[in-house]
């Protein structure tokens, strides 16, 4: 997965290595809303997925210098962020069993559909952000990063540091759950229609 | 017809994105242009000959030695 082309990525990559902050702004820009919204989902708080993305590009920039110049960006940042969340998981602790209706993106959970899902979304979204969110985070991000991110499950693989055939399972099994969590046999109604 | 796969999947790919606040996007640029200046400015060190300072460490260790040797030779050590 190549945000842009391979030879305009090697080009990118050459740039960051010698310092050029307008190489650094073309990846940071490129690469910033997906890495945040890759930790938002997978973490479900939104200031620890800051935190993680701050660390994520402070991390490019002080390994820039030693980067391949074949470095495979997205999924370079991808496999930081990722393994900065596991770290962070470690550390915290983290029950991830939480009852989902509790949980939501937004620092203060609301019952039922937010007014973010409201406005922005309509119900299939709501549910779909409110299965994600039932999902154990080894299914979310297997989801993200070959759904969502469209990641090769070769790539993903390496991101998650697990066999291809390992993620595959993974993956067959995600979709699965996240299907059963969307409750689809119930009718989807559209707010504001 | 989509399956509810399909369903699933699509959704997934249209959920809308997500970004930091622009004020925060700005604070972190601005710290990461000032890292990846540090970390591109810091020169690799020169890399020291080794050879030359071994070889002279080695001559002197044993020019000391015979030095010594000679010394306790003509005091009778």
């Amino acid at each position: 997965m190549h945000w842009m082309g391979v030879d305009d990525e090697a080009e990118l990559v050459a740039r960051l290595r010698s310092g050029d902050a307008d190489a650094f702004d073309a990846i940071y820009d490129g690469y910033r809303p997906r890495i945040f919204g890759f930790l938002l989902r997978l973490s479900r708080r939104r200031t620890v997925a800051e935190d993680l993305l701050d660390e994520t590009f402070l991390r490019l920039v002080r390994h820039a210098p030693a980067l391949r110049p074949d470095t495979n960006l997205g999924a370079w940042l991808f496999t930081v962020a990722r393994n900065l969340y596991w770290s962070y998981r470690r550390a915290s602790a983290l029950e991830d069993d939480v009852e989902p209706a509790t949980l939501s993106l937004w620092p203060i959970a609301a019952p039922g559909p937010s007014p973010f899902d409201l406005v922005v979304g309509g119900e299939l979204e709501a549910r779909l952000e409110r299965a994600l969110q039932a999902l154990p985070p080894q299914h979310r991000e297997v989801l993200l990063l070959v759904i969502r991110e469209g990641m090769r499950p070769s790539e993903a693989a390496d991101v998650c540091g697990v066999t291809a055939e390992a993620l595959r399972q993974r993956l067959a099994r995600a979709r699965a759950a996240l299907i059963r969590h969307m409750d689809l046999e119930r009718p989807i109604r559209r707010y504001g229609t | 017809m989509m399956d509810d796969d399909d369903i699933a999947s699509a959704g997934l790919r249209l959920l809308p994105p997500e970004d930091v606040s622009v004020s925060r996007a700005r604070r972190l640029r601005g710290r990461c242009h000032d890292e990846l200046r540090r970390s591109t400015a810091a020169e690799p060190a020169p890399r020291r000959p080794l050879v030359g300072p071994a070889l002279i460490g080695a001559w002197s260790a044993l020019y000391l030695a015979a030095t010594l040797r000679a010394a306790a030779a003509i005091y009778g050590f």
